[in-house]
């Protein structure tokens, strides 16, 4: 929460559900990409239109390119026009919110560009009184992350709390600009300064192994302390993952049950159905064990098998989810070479068209051994969890798009229905559904109607929509609006994601140390490679059909 | 449901035989939807809704908002359409099931209805007809549609049932009344109820507002040291001119929550009324004066949205009945402008919130000694319609203090 703004405001004393930052400036690196574009500013213009946003929000958009203010201004119209779940834009809140655009010309490289911006965002605190709240938002290519953030320390722009008035004495007398004509008597000198917060906010990928995790930590936490950054998974920001955590904590009855006593698998899928979209470039030196593994599975994984944090609050959540990653061994050699499958699409049919495999796209080297899919057997080494393999799957042109994370609980020990016409007893499995058709569905044995005795499995369903229809926000909206209110709960801390990695890295090792001329080629539109159900079978189970 | 019910809908008040004709309607709705193509429909319930109302009028909106409702919020609805000034003593219920296919998310919704008429005497019976309908395990919010009428027997009874009452204070003739009534009712040890006024929401954006102009550290000063607040509101109109009684239920309400927050109180005996406009008194913990006027204000564009004055009159015009209409309503009371002015180290400062002539967004400025201090920006006002108001009310759980020490205020101010 904004606690400062909070606790001096008293008319913010217990309203109710509302969640308004103090005034802010959103400093958007790399503001011409694909994501500002398409997430970044169609977000933070829907934030304007539903919350409001407080009185001086600004957005200051710093890149390469040499546009105007006014064409900046046109550039984001456009974008919200295209991309926003809210369009055409508002009229009356776009002449509001466009009078805080801002555009700031630089190379990412150049100590100067940065210099100008803390005196562009020196003015901007004192005329729409934003008071030195900053906060850095990486959009740009992972090459940049360490320069940027160099500079940025360098430019004296990544004050921590309370140490804005440095910065503002520092810029004071370079370029000041009195907005207050001395008529407030104490808003007009940049005494009022209270020093604000700066805060950065990390796309992924965050390094692209362990050692260069590691590094960019090392870089980043020179400049700026731990509770500024922010490494942003927007997979934590969809209301259903956020639901994992309601699901497990607030209901009395599946925490007894949720270990291994009663739990014998849990397999977790991300699927895409789409392939490479034109991101050959990046996708090549990527692949989807860094691509989604490193980052979305394993976070779905942590919230799945952590254990109940001390308080709802990031620390707390933070600390049990990183235990589950500690607790995940590295794998070996032999390890890498068992228990993981990586696969590559070949052509296929997908919605009634043929697609080319992915050696075939413009773009990718046609000799190339990148996975873009992965199946892998994890396990949790700890009291709760020993003896329950975590299966993960991901990939791209899969028969369908689901992220899903199935609990399949153990057979009933005793066969009761032996002289019936009933030859086995299918487990319970609990499906938490991520995306698309969110919901719930609990999958247990019901008596067929009749003189026989058979048995049925039939699926309880909860489909969130139906329940709850309101439209919620967008991903990367929940997750600006906590950047601006300091609450980090939902973004990975420094040792969540070096632990991550340790896990991906001992893959990408074990892969590297046997190293492939091809890889398994699964056919467009279906469920992966026979190698991946394989993987299960070894332990006398099956891929969830979804 | 919108339709009268033909006569073989209508079923003698025996719980079993809605309840039969709900079974069936359910196997109907399940065995119909996977022959679509589509997906089953789904048994969600996560409410029980009782709906008192007292005019068949207000009833038929009450539908349409039900059908809005549904789609957010699959619930057993219990609507009650009480004539307790008719002769005849009767009751009788027409049940519905209704699907809703979700547009936007995957499934379909079936929310289950039952509308229950009773006339003379049997008004008083309707508690008991309502507990066995209601769905275990679920809260039960009761909506007064209209007036609810505080000192009957059928109030009491149903508060002991409900967790969550819902007012809609913009239907109040008497603001003073029914204020300090449901701010006894809410301080009550031996009401469970919480309370809630969709006015209270419809203040939502104007109170966040305010707070905004205080979050910048150089306002903060300002709020100490406020000594004058005018607040105008729609007022009931006629050829161009305010006429007749009008609601300031919003205007109490805002200074109500300001009082609370501030620590301001009432300055006995110096509240009057004329004409509609009251002028009130409160002090400051510091001692300091502050007055405050509320008055009626006939808005200055009509062409969009029609000003309303209830819920009442949005159905009776048989042109532009329904719930989206009613959705970008502006009721009669809804504030239109707030100004708060401040002394602060010998400067005058004057904060103002001005709902534009589109009544869908408002304009906040500030002045220091008449100068402007900073921008003044639009923002978007949020839809003012029941549903969505509703819809709201229907995610709260639990007492809110922030409105019940409002309301308390309020009360004191208005009566």
């Amino acid at each position: 929460m904004a606690e400062s703004a909070v606790l001096s405001n008293p008319l913010r004393a217990g309203m109710r559900g509302e969640r308004t930052p103090q005034p802010c400036a959103v400093v958007i690196f790399g503001a011409t990409g694909d994501l500002t574009k398409r997430k970044l500013l169609p977000a933070l213009y829907n934030l304007a239109l539903e919350n409001p946003l407080p009185a001086g929000f600004s957005v200051v958009a710093v890149a390469r390119r040499p546009f105007t203010n006014e064409q900046w201004r046109e550039y984001v119209k456009d974008a919200i026009n295209e991309f926003s779940r809210n369009r055409p834009v508002n009229p009356a809140v776009w002449e509001t919110f466009s009078q805080g655009l801002f555009y700031h010309q630089t190379e990412f490289h150049d100590l100067a560009g940065y210099e100008s911006l803390g005196q562009f965002l020196h003015r901007l605190d004192h005329e729409r009184g934003i008071n030195g709240n900053h906060l850095f938002y990486l959009a740009t290519s992972p090459e940049y992350y360490p320069d940027i953030i160099q500079r940025l320390g360098q430019a004296k722009l990544a004050h921590k709390e309370g140490q804005g008035h440095l910065l503002a004495a520092t810029h004071r007398g370079r370029n000041h600009v009195n907005h207050h004509d001395g008529n407030t008597g104490d808003a007009q000198d940049g005494d009022e300064m209270t020093g604000g917060w700066t805060r950065i906010v990390i796309e992924k990928p965050f390094g692209h192994d362990l050692e260069s995790a590691k590094e960019l930590n090392r870089k980043l936490l020179r400049v700026f302390a731990e509770d500024q950054v922010y490494r942003i998974d927007h997979y934590l920001g969809k209301e259903t993952v956020q639901n994992i955590l309601v699901f497990r904590f607030s209901n009395g009855i599946f925490e007894p049950i949720w270990n291994r006593r009663y739990i014998d698998n849990v397999q977790i899928t991300v699927a895409e159905q789409v392939g490479v979209e034109g991101r050959a470039g990046y996708y090549e030196s990527s692949g989807a064990l860094r691509d989604i593994v490193q980052n979305h599975m394993l976070q779905l994984l942590s919230l799945t098998a952590m254990e109940p944090p001390v308080g709802f609050e990031a620390n707390a959540v933070r600390d049990e989810k990183v235990k589950v990653l500690h607790a995940i061994p590295t794998l070996d050699l032999v390890q890498v070479s068992k228990n993981t499958v990586r696969a590559q699409y070949g052509q296929g049919w997908i919605n009634g068209h043929l697609v080319p495999g992915y050696s075939e796209e413009p773009g990718v080297a046609p000799n190339s051994t990148t996975d873009t899919y992965v199946a892998m057997k994890l396990e949790v080494d700890n009291w709760r969890w020993a003896g329950v393999p975590f299966y993960l799957r991901t990939g791209k042109r899969m028969a369908k798009r689901v992220t899903e994370i199935d609990i399949e609980f153990k057979r009933p020990p005793f066969m009761l229905f032996k002289n019936t016409n009933v030859t086995e007893l299918q487990p319970n499995v609990l499906s938490l559904r991520i995306q698309p058709d969110e919901g719930i569905s609990l999958r247990f044995g019901a008596k067929v109607p009749g003189g026989t005795m058979r048995i049925r499995g039939v699926n309880m369903e909860f489909l969130y929509g139906s329940a709850f229809a309101g439209e919620p926000p967008e991903a990367y909206e929940r997750l600006l609006l906590d950047c601006m209110l300091g609450d980090s709960t939902l973004f990975t801390r420094r040792d969540e994601t070096e632990a991550a990695w340790g896990i991906c890295t001992s893959i990408l090792e074990g892969w590297a140390d046997r190293p492939v001329s091809h890889l398994p080629i699964y056919e467009a539109g279906s469920w992966g490679p026979k190698e991946a159900d394989a993987l299960l079978e070894r332990g006398g189970r099956d891929w969830r059909r979804l | 449901m919108n339709a009268e019910p033909t006569g073989q809908d209508v079923l003698a008040v025996e719980i079993q035989a809605i309840e039969d004709q709900w079974t069936r309607l359910w196997k109907e709705t399940t065995a119909a939807t996977p022959a679509n193509g589509g997906h089953p429909a789904t048994r969600n319930s996560v409410l029980n809704l009782v709906v008192f109302t007292q005019r068949a009028a207000t009833a038929q909106a009450v539908d349409s908002a039900l059908d809005e409702l549904s789609q957010h919020h699959p619930a057993r609805s219990v609507v009650l359409v009480a004539q307790p000034d008719q002769a005849q003593e009767e009751m009788k219920a027409w049940i519905d099931l209704s699907v809703y296919k979700q547009e936007l998310r995957q499934g379909q919704n079936v929310s289950e209805r039952v509308k229950i008429e009773a006339k003379g005497r049997a008004v008083d019976y309707l508690p008991g007809v309502v507990l066995p309908l209601l769905a275990a395990n679920l809260p039960v919010f009761t909506w007064w549609a209209d007036v609810p009428p505080l000192d009957q027997k059928v109030f009491e009874r149903l508060s002991e049932v409900s967790d969550r009452m819902i007012v809609d204070s913009a239907e109040f003739a008497s603001v003073g009344q029914y204020f300090l009534r449901l701010g006894q009712l809410s301080r009550s040890r031996q009401f469970n109820a919480a309370v809630s006024d969709l006015n209270w929401q419809r203040l939502a954006p104007w109170r966040e507002l305010v707070a905004q102009f205080y979050d910048m550290k150089p306002a903060q000063p300002y709020l100490s040291a406020i000594s004058q607040i005018v607040i105008e509101y729609a007022g009931s109109e006629a050829n161009g001119r305010t006429v007749g009684v009008a609601n300031p239920a919003q205007g109490m309400l805002l200074i109500g929550w300001l009082a609370s927050k501030l620590n301001w109180i009432i300055v006995p005996g110096q509240q009057k009324q004329n004409g509609g406009v009251y002028h009130l008194a409160l002090r400051s913990d510091l001692g300091a004066q502050i007055a405050v006027e509320i008055r009626p204000r006939v808005p200055e564009a009509r062409k969009k949205p029609p000003l309303i004055t209830s819920l009442r009159e949005a159905q009776e015009d048989e042109h532009e009945a329904g719930p989206t209409w009613m959705a970008s309503q502006m009721v009669a009371g809804a504030l239109s402008t707030v100004t708060i002015t401040s002394v602060h180290g010998g400067h005058t400062g004057v904060f103002v919130i001005r709902r534009s002539a589109d009544h869908e967004h408002a304009t906040t400025s500030c002045t220091i000694d008449g100068t402007p201090w900073g921008q003044a920006r639009t923002v978007h006002l949020d839809s003012i319609g029941r549903s969505e108001l509703m819809l709201a009310e229907l995610e709260a759980f639990g007492h809110d203090e922030g409105f019940e020490d409002a309301l308390s205020i309020a009360g004191g101010l208005a009566s």
